[in-house]
């Protein structure tokens, strides 16, 4: 027992001799046995210089290796023997890590703009695991926020909700960490608790778009016209030239009219406003033109599918005449629609039906010829 | 060791703006066709023979009012009588009806069909421009994009249909 600790603490002199002489192989040969056995393993010395040796191996031959082992063990090594309490290595130990982990970071950052998310994530999270090792009261939130950031965009979605989330318990104030921390949980099928996160941070950052926007594309996504509603009138309202939104509440609106039939009326003036509004800002929007004109269009048609059977002809005929009036109001802005582009099919099928409805079948046939000639 | 700046990747975030999305219906204008039609039924009298069993209505060829008329016949009874709405592809194949529409696409086969139905008492109903004074009994037409009928009281006579004053008042009468 005595001889064989002796011959370990021999063996651990031989690895300081090889180092101090510069031959890293044989160092780390000599280190690693040492800090396999039980009594050695014990004593900071060891790891003290299994740090210094794996140290010396990653700045002389892994500097570029952003996944360097030798960096690891060295870090390893150099938190293990600060993990033993108080020492003549400790202070050196702090410093080993404390320089390890600033290139972890940087690479980390690198990889991070060179889009190399996998290995900066790792670099990130080791970084934040060796600072607080000699670090224990500060908190680098930007680390922890890049961290969550890296794994968002590595798909590793519970790591990014793990460190995005727990950047924003430390006050980390970015809109984007509640951008990417409801994405992760959209991407991971938590519909709930995405929604939470763009509204918190739709709370706190009122201004940033693209909060806004990704709210405006879960909504839409799952079909929550009401919600949706809300958002496009508070962004239209910050910005009311905004033509997208103005035509994504109108379409909004539209779908809200078969969703609650018995505020239909409401609903069809609001989605003829938002058209309306949207070609007030520009006049020769295609959408706007044909959604407004299949906005009439439709509402003339759902009149007459609604009519009882026995309606009797005094009635129809006033009947007609409203239908009448809706088709002719419908005309002029699919007729634009149309003009600003006469290949579209939608807008050709929408016209021939308008002209179809109000009896006027030579241009109604003239559009589905020109609708059967795209097609062919 | 200066630690790096850092960027981020630009987000894209697109938006799912499409055309309203609406299938027309092939003929808006067929339902009011149909309540026309039901309309006809309350203000025309057919002859006593005529008032048991199904209540026919016939359809030459194609129409875009079959399934409307398809779905009148389904929840409606015409007075006491089930309605029954029969396609007869040609004009050989028509038999006793009570009302027969000749859509315009068939309309030149007119004369082929007062033949067929000579001595039945048939409404015929069309809707091309001067069928109703070629033999036709009631006649679709346009008038200021409004669906409006024509009636020609004699040619209901000559097939035993008695028309009310009321149904008259309120369509254009054809000599």
């Amino acid at each position: 027992m005595v001889a064989s600790l002796q011959a370990q603490h021999h063996l651990l002199h031989k690895a300081v001799e090889e180092y101090k002489k510069g031959d890293l192989v044989k160092a780390r040969e000599a280190i690693d046995q040492v800090s396999q056995n039980a009594e050695t393993s014990a004593e900071p010395k060891t790891w003290y210089y299994r740090g210094v040796i794996y140290k010396d191996i990653y700045k002389a031959h892994e500097t570029e290796n952003h996944s360097s082992e030798a960096r690891m063990n060295s870090a390893k090594s150099f938190a293990k023997c600060i993990s033993m309490g108080h020492s003549e290595y400790s202070e050196e130990c702090s410093n080993g890590i404390k320089y390890l982990a600033s290139t972890m970071y940087n690479d980390a950052a690198r990889d991070m703009n060179a889009e190399i998310y996998k290995t900066a994530f790792i670099n990130f999270e080791n970084y934040l695991e060796f600072e607080s090792k000699i670090n224990p009261g500060m908190v680098d939130t930007l680390a922890i926020f890049h961290a969550g950031y890296t794994a968002y965009m590595d798909h590793d979605y519970d790591k990014s909700i793990k460190y995005l989330g727990k950047s924003m318990e430390l006050k980390y104030t970015d809109p984007l960490s509640y951008y990417f921390l409801g994405k992760s949980y959209l991407n991971k099928g938590d519909y709930k608790n995405a929604e939470i996160f763009f509204k918190q941070g739709m709370q706190k950052y009122p201004r940033d778009k693209k909060i806004a926007r990704i709210l405006v594309n879960l909504y839409q996504e799952s079909g929550n016209q009401k919600e949706l509603v809300q958002i496009l009138t508070q962004e239209i309202k910050k910005d009311p030239s905004n033509i997208e939104y103005l035509l994504l509440l109108g379409s909004s609106y539209e779908k809200l009219i078969v969703q609650d039939s018995t505020n239909k009326k409401d609903y069809i003036e609001k989605a003829r406003e938002s058209y309306m509004q949207a070609l007030n800002v520009d006049p020769n929007n295609l959408k706007a033109n044909y959604n407004l004109g299949l906005l009439f269009y439709n509402q003339a048609v759902d009149k007459i599918n609604e009519l009882p059977f026995d309606t009797d002809l005094v009635a129809l005929e006033d009947i007609q005449q409203e239908c009448k009036d809706l088709f002719k109001q419908a005309l002029p802005y699919m007729e634009k629609a149309y003009e600003l582009n006469p290949k579209n099919k939608e807008t050709l099928i929408g016209l021939s039906g308008i002209y179809f409805s109000l009896h006027d079948i030579e241009n109604s046939n003239r559009i589905k010829t020109e609708l059967n000639s795209l097609e062919k | 060791l200066k630690f790096q700046r850092i960027k981020y990747c630009q987000l894209f975030i697109f938006l799912a703006l499409i055309f309203s999305s609406y299938t027309p219906p092939a003929d808006p204008n067929a339902k009011i066709k149909v309540i026309f039609i039901y309309n006809f039924t309350k203000y025309i009298e057919w002859p006593s023979a005529y008032k048991k069993g199904d209540f026919v209505i016939g359809v030459l060829g194609n129409a875009s009012l079959t399934p409307d008329l398809e779905n009148l016949a389904k929840t409606k009874t015409i007075g006491t009588q089930k309605c029954v709405v029969k396609i007869f592809p040609t004009v050989k194949d028509i038999e006793k009806c009570h009302i027969l529409f000749i859509p315009v696409e068939e309309s030149d086969g007119l004369d082929l069909v007062l033949k067929k139905i000579k001595g039945m008492s048939t409404l015929v109903v069309t809707e091309k421009a001067g069928l109703a004074k070629r033999g036709s009994v009631i006649n679709f037409i346009n008038v200021e994009n409004k669906q409006k009928f024509e009636l020609n009281k004699s040619n209901a006579n000559k097939n035993g249909l008695i028309v009310s004053s009321n149904l008259m008042s309120l369509g254009i009468v054809i000599d």
